[in-house]
């Protein structure tokens, strides 16, 4: 996750240019949904079965906060 | 988390206002002084001791008495927090310079931290009085209202800041105490909120104060061990601040920003875990199911785990973007944007400690066992001290932050060590088979971050 945070973050440098507030936060989020499927898809092939539950109970208390 | 992420949006208003130059360093060191003081009374040992005495008060069917134990700690508080405040003002100047004798250097600098812990002192009685009518409120099952209070706090700050802060020189006043007065005004605005409510409920304030209630008496003798424990906490908070203010201008605001944005996973993940680890394994505990509270807290552990990892990998690596799109505009400059990523990179490598240690610790309570928290909590804090003095001298704020950390996950590795020992294992392989496996997940992660920020390649100094 940390190589593909890093590897993505500087792909999008050069294909997403701009220093405006936008694309740097588009670059961002771009960057952590990538992570974060990578991670996904990581722990499902080294059947991290925590990863499931943990995002569920995250999820799960969000959604009873909002 | 609302109220975490209006923190977050009241920082940015504040970093975009003020950046991290000297008013924002004023403004940070001046707040710790009532913070110290709050959080004895108000997020610290009075809630801890208070709501279990209030809720048996409740339990016995006497609302009365409840209302009248509720009535005493208000005014009890207001005649210590009052004297407190009052004496803080008649002392800010030597107070001030015991935290931030440096500040002298700048011209103005001390002289602005003053005046700012000043008008921030009364933030103290209010935070303690807003803290019992939430303790009040909670008891008696009324949850909503109570957490909204801390969003209020910076809501004000937020408005106060957007209104105030344009005005400000107008009346030739520093613009940085628009701040001050939002903190104040969030103080009063949490107990504002609260208060209709708790008069619905039947209370009504009454201005007696008997010392020789044995309720009252409850509340402050269960206070005592955790305020030895916090004693120690603010010592750490006390060295810290001296350390940071000896780095120049904008470490203290370095190092405040990036805290506060390492504590959100913390806020979001471990809370979040821990809520719901926490009751089943006092549950357990209460049915001396030894067992089920060792399985339960592997399992709230191996979540912790394979949230908090990639969280903190995140965190190192994308320091830099992060910090960027959250803070960087107007004062706050590109260069406040590397030295906070810098910092944000040490402190992300405790997150681990700080979310173990939710869960960790209220395992003891559960367990009957409220000594070994606080010890092994004075300890790490002793540890902190040492090595904040250690690597401040080796890497400058950067140290400060990463001493932090290292004393968080000595702090966590501790308790965990001694719940080992008391429950004969802790299910180690699963727990070590999560980490392991998450870790292989996040490879690559340490391999460093880009534009060249790796906290071990730059000296900021």
């Amino acid at each position: 996750m940390g190589g593909a945070a890093l590897l993505m973050e500087r792909v999008l440098s050069q294909w997403i240019g701009g220093e405006t507030f936008l694309s740097q936060a588009f670059r961002l989020v771009l960057t952590i949904a990538f992570a974060l499927v990578v991670l996904a898809v990581a722990a499902h092939i080294l059947r991290i079965r925590e990863f499931r539950e943990a995002i569920a109970l995250v999820l799960k208390r969000s959604g009873s906060e909002a | 988390m609302t109220s975490r992420i209006l923190g977050l949006v009241r920082d940015q208003v504040l970093a975009s206002m003020f950046g991290a130059g000297n008013a924002m360093d004023a403004f940070n060191v001046a707040f710790r002084i009532p913070n110290l003081v709050r959080d004895l009374f108000a997020e610290g040992a009075l809630s801890a001791a208070f709501v279990p005495v209030f809720m048996r008060q409740l339990a016995s069917g006497e609302r009365t008495t409840a209302w009248r134990l509720g009535n005493n700690v208000i005014n009890a508080l207001l005649v210590v927090t009052g004297i407190l405040v009052v004496a803080g003002m008649v002392l800010a100047r030597p107070l001030v310079t015991a935290f931030a004798a440096d500040y002298a250097a700048v011209p103005g600098k001390l002289e602005l931290t003053i005046v700012l812990a000043r008008i921030m002192l009364p933030f103290v009685t209010l935070a303690a009085i807003a803290a019992v009518l939430m303790g009040m409120l909670n008891s008696l099952h009324r949850f909503f209202v109570p957490a909204l209070a801390p969003a209020m706090f910076n809501i004000a700050t937020i408005v106060c800041a957007l209104l105030l802060v344009p005005l400000m020189p107008r009346f030739g006043v520093p613009p940085i105490t628009a701040i001050a007065i939002g903190a104040l005004v969030g103080g009063l605005a949490q107990v504002v909120i609260q208060w209709p409510l708790l008069r619905q409920e039947g209370f009504a304030y009454r201005p007696l104060l008997d010392w020789k209630q044995d309720a009252l008496r409850r509340v402050l003798l269960l206070m005592g061990p955790g305020t030895i424990g916090l004693a120690a906490t603010q010592m750490n908070v006390f060295v810290n601040t001296v350390l940071a203010t000896q780095e120049g201008t904008g470490a203290v605001s370095w190092l405040n920003y990036a805290f506060r944005l390492m504590y959100l996973p913390t806020g979001l993940f471990g809370v979040s875990i821990a809520t719901a680890t926490v009751p089943a394994v006092s549950r357990h505990a209460a049915q001396q199911n030894e067992g089920a509270v060792r399985s339960t807290l592997a399992d709230g552990l191996s979540l912790m785990l394979v949230l908090n990892v990639p969280a903190t990998v995140g965190l190192i690596v994308l320091s830099h973007p992060i910090v960027r799109v959250i803070f960087e505009r107007r004062a706050f400059l590109p260069a406040d944007t590397f030295a906070t990523a810098a910092a944000l990179q040490y402190y992300a490598v405790g997150l681990l400690g700080y979310s173990v240690v939710r869960i960790a610790a209220p395992t003891f309570y559960a367990l009957g066992d409220s000594l070994t928290p606080v010890q092994v909590s004075a300890a790490a804090v002793l540890v902190n001290v040492v090595l904040n003095v250690a690597l401040a001298g080796l890497l400058g704020y950067r140290g400060l932050a990463l001493g932090t950390s290292i004393a968080a996950l000595f702090n966590a590795a501790g308790l965990l060590w001694l719940l080992h020992r008391r429950l004969d294992g802790l299910d180690d392989r699963r727990i070590l088979s999560s980490f392991s496996r998450i870790a292989i997940a996040n490879r690559y992660g340490r391999g460093g971050a880009p534009h060249g920020t790796s906290a071990l390649s730059m000296d900021w100094r």
